[in-house]
């Protein structure tokens, strides 16, 4: 079985002065329903998206999404 | 702010749609087949019929949840999805026409059978080739919808 990918995107929107799902989703061009389904890990996004995400939270990437065995 | 995007709730109304004027449609196309009355112009009123009223519910149901919820582009993820619900609705429509082709040459073999009068009606076999591709658009369909509830 895979490894699955955990992230810190809630926990990053909340630091960000309680960023809403709408903001970070027209930020990286995707939907909010896209956003919450990262969020739950129900969608893992591409590296373009992942990148986007990082880039608003000005963190490395590695540091938000996270390989989990 | 609503839970569900404009596609998934296109993906719902368009199963339910479906669903309901498929059924109505088939089982109108049955009562004309057991009274042996599917001729060709009793199904092309029928059809014709079905189809437009279909639409016209699809673009109002469509009109309606564009003024609740401003549809956007799709993004990656509603691509993903509609590339995996297209993979298996192809494969339903290509396993549901080799079927009908399979029992129609079954049916050839077996000339004084009741499968042999049914497949060698038109009617019928346009028919039993319109099911399969209602079957094929729902099951696109459902996917769509199991896909945006329970993740990619």
């Amino acid at each position: 079985m895979g490894a699955g990918i955990a992230n810190r995107v809630r926990e990053l929107r909340d630091a960000h002065g309680h960023m809403t799902q709408q903001a970070l989703a027209e930020l990286v061009s995707v939907s909010r329903q896209t956003i919450n389904a990262i969020e739950t890990g129900k969608y893992q996004p591409s590296l373009e998206v992942a990148l986007k995400i990082a880039r608003e939270f000005d963190q490395p990437v590695e540091s938000i999404f996270k390989l989990v065995d | 702010m609503s839970a569900l995007s404009f596609y998934e709730k296109s993906a719902w109304g368009t199963f339910i749609a479906l669903s309901v004027l498929g059924g109505i449609y088939f089982s109108a196309v049955w009562e004309l087949w057991a009274a042996g009355q599917l001729i060709a112009p009793a199904v092309f009123g029928l059809a014709l019929g079905f189809t437009i009223f279909l639409v016209v519910v699809l673009v109002v149901f469509h009109v309606l949840i564009a003024i609740v919820d401003r549809p956007g582009d799709e993004d990656e993820r509603d691509r993903l999805i509609g590339y995996r619900a297209t993979q298996w609705s192809s494969f339903a429509l290509f396993a549901g026409v080799i079927s009908i082709v399979g029992l129609a040459l079954f049916a050839g073999v077996l000339e004084d059978s009741a499968l042999h009068a049914l497949l060698y009606s038109p009617m019928a076999i346009i028919q039993l080739l319109m099911i399969v591709v209602l079957a094929a658009q729902l099951l696109e369909l459902l996917v769509r919808i199991i896909l945006y509830r329970r993740g990619t």
